[in-house]
């Protein structure tokens, strides 16, 4: 009898144990279940507020980036490069190349001199690209088909932003 | 004179249902089993069946009935650890059996459920997941690669000029290869604990 009543009890224990979850959750909600169950508004608006700071309303253009003139000496070229961030995170910028392009000139690629430089949460970062070039070089110089490539919380970012 | 043990001396007791018992009292308050990050704290996973930490962009995503239910297993594991020290050490009480067999198994479950959902998990993600967003991403790629419980993995999306790429590593903490340990305990003590039960006699009707 008292082995009955006990496995009665432990299974009933087991059952309370399950069940009680969704009551006291629904019940701390006013039993309005997608709030027991999804999370509050105040943290879904702190994620959207962090993804909007990710996310640049007119498009990653070459807007952020101001490329100073090619210089070239000694069979390298060398262009300055101001960047500032759209973006409302701290980014860091592993890569950029670009091709240096003029006309009646068969063109340089350049790279960034630094291994990486980190931008601040719409902040500014200056770096410089080089390159080798052989002939004369151009009178007006462009640089084109930028790409570059950003980290941020450890996801790389690579975009191709074309003709310049 | 015959040396009686100090083994010997001792009240008979589910010694394995005894440390498992006590293992379970601490096991809710050890930590995560598992841990998944994205890059570096773009998206943060650690859970156990008893917590559970999801932040993304480092900000931290809740859910009430997922709390309770996990306060309800921290709670059903303690209760069983408790239970199952208590059978332990009147093993040949009537309710020996009972309160043994209530928490012996309880971790075990919890263990092939937690791999259970990690496998379905990273399944959904990387074969269910792929076909229902390839319909969003015009002229775009995505190629999610989530790793089945343990590894380092690259997913990779790719959008227009765009080319996402991201590192995945999950990986199973100490704290789970501790509960497997209280897991095997529990399993050991259900079997150890058929010892003190008394031979039911098979009595032919005549």
């Amino acid at each position: 009898m008292g082995e009955r009543v006990l496995g009665l009890g432990l299974k009933l224990l087991g059952i309370a144990l399950f069940i009680g979850p969704f009551i006291a959750a629904f019940a701390a909600h006013n039993w309005d279940i997608q709030a027991a169950v999804i999370p509050s508004q105040a943290e879904m608006d702190e994620v959207n507020e962090r993804v909007s700071g990710l996310v640049v309303e007119e498009g990653f253009s070459e807007d952020p980036f101001t490329l100073g003139t090619p210089k070239f000496s000694n069979n390298t070229v060398s262009v300055t490069v101001e960047f500032t961030s759209p973006l409302k995170i701290p980014i860091k910028i592993t890569d950029l190349s670009a091709s240096i392009s003029g006309q009646g000139w068969q063109g340089a690629q350049v790279q960034m001199e630094e291994a990486e430089v980190d931008v601040p949460a719409n902040g500014t970062a200056n770096f410089t690209l080089v390159g080798p070039y052989s002939g004369t070089p151009p009178t007006n110089p462009e640089p084109t088909d930028v790409n570059i490539t950003f980290e941020l919380y450890g996801v790389t970012l690579q975009v191709q932003m074309g003709a310049g | 004179m015959k040396k009686i043990s100090m083994w010997m001396r001792l009240p008979p007791m589910n010694w394995f249902g005894l440390v498992a018992g006590a293992l379970m009292l601490l096991l809710p308050f050890l930590g995560p089993w598992w841990s998944a990050t994205v890059g570096t704290g773009a998206i943060d996973l650690a859970m156990s069946p008893f917590d559970y930490r999801i932040s993304l962009l480092e900000q931290p995503i809740t859910s009430t009935l997922i709390e309770y239910f996990l306060l309800a297993a921290k709670l059903s594991v303690m209760i069983g650890g408790a239970l199952m020290i208590a059978g332990s050490v009147g093993p040949k009480r009537w309710w020996g059996r009972r309160l043994v067999r209530f928490g012996a198994m309880r971790v075990f479950w919890m263990i092939i459920g937690l791999i259970g959902f990690l496998l379905v998990g990273a399944l959904v993600m990387n074969i269910i997941l792929p076909g229902l967003m390839s319909g969003m991403l015009e002229g775009g790629s995505m190629q999610i690669n989530v790793p089945y419980v343990e590894g380092a993995t690259t997913s990779t999306i790719q959008v227009d000029a765009v080319t996402i790429t991201a590192p995945i590593t999950a990986s199973l903490t100490e704290i789970f290869w501790v509960a497997v340990l209280v897991a095997a305990l529990g399993v050991a003590a259900r079997i150890y604990h058929r010892r003190f039960m008394k031979p039911v006699k098979h009595v032919k009707p005549k």
